[in-house]
């Protein structure tokens, strides 16, 4: 089995677990809040695994000067995108109108596209290393 | 014949699944979340992002 195929495993488990529906007995705010927090946690967790390994890299000559750059802006996409869930859920908790619950749901929309973005670029390099 | 690091990648796998399920089970359900507990986890996901930016993962100076 390739390095990249393990290294898939997790992300693909982790996603598996996000999206599946949650409780029936949740409303759609909670279900929304939910997923929220999953996505907003995964992000997280995958912007820093991944972040740190590239560091590692390039500090050990694995990785040239460009990939790194790529891999910064990568990274810098999602952390926009976390900043923009983070203030598109704190509106919508505050927001009496739901119309704030279709920004949020844009908002995590476009995190997840990122999170994607960052993720095939680390597969390009089979999870690691040139 | 498994390969001996394949062995270890999944055993530190379901290790990190594990801690997850822990720390998820050690949280508030969802369905108990008062607005404030909801703005209390954005404020700390908030100082976690502040401390784990991008360059001070990569160890880029802003400077």
């Amino acid at each position: 089995m390739s390095k990249a195929v393990v290294r898939s495993v997790p992300l693909f488990l982790v996603l598996l677990f996000a999206c599946t529906p949650k409780s029936p007995n949740l409303t759609p705010r909670e279900n929304l809040l939910l997923n929220t927090r999953d996505w907003l946690e995964y992000a997280q967790d995958i912007r820093v695994e991944v972040l740190t390994s590239v560091k590692t890299l390039h500090d050990d000559g694995n990785l040239s000067d460009e990939n790194f750059a790529r891999f910064r802006t990568a990274g810098q996409a999602v952390e926009d995108a976390q900043k923009a869930v983070i203030l598109a859920q704190k509106a919508y908790i505050l927001a009496t109108t739901e119309d704030k619950m279709s920004v949020l749901v844009d908002m995590l929309r476009n995190l997840t596209d990122t999170i994607m973005d960052m993720e095939r670029l680390w597969a390009l390099f089979g999870g690691g290393g040139e | 014949m498994i390969p001996i690091p394949l062995i270890i990648e999944v055993v530190n796998i379901a290790a990190k699944i594990g801690m997850k399920y822990m720390e998820k089970r050690a949280q508030k359900p969802i369905e108990e979340w008062t607005d404030v507990d909801a703005m209390k986890w954005l404020r700390n996901y908030e100082k976690e992002l502040d401390d784990t930016t991008t360059d001070k993962l990569l160890g880029i100076d802003d400077d």
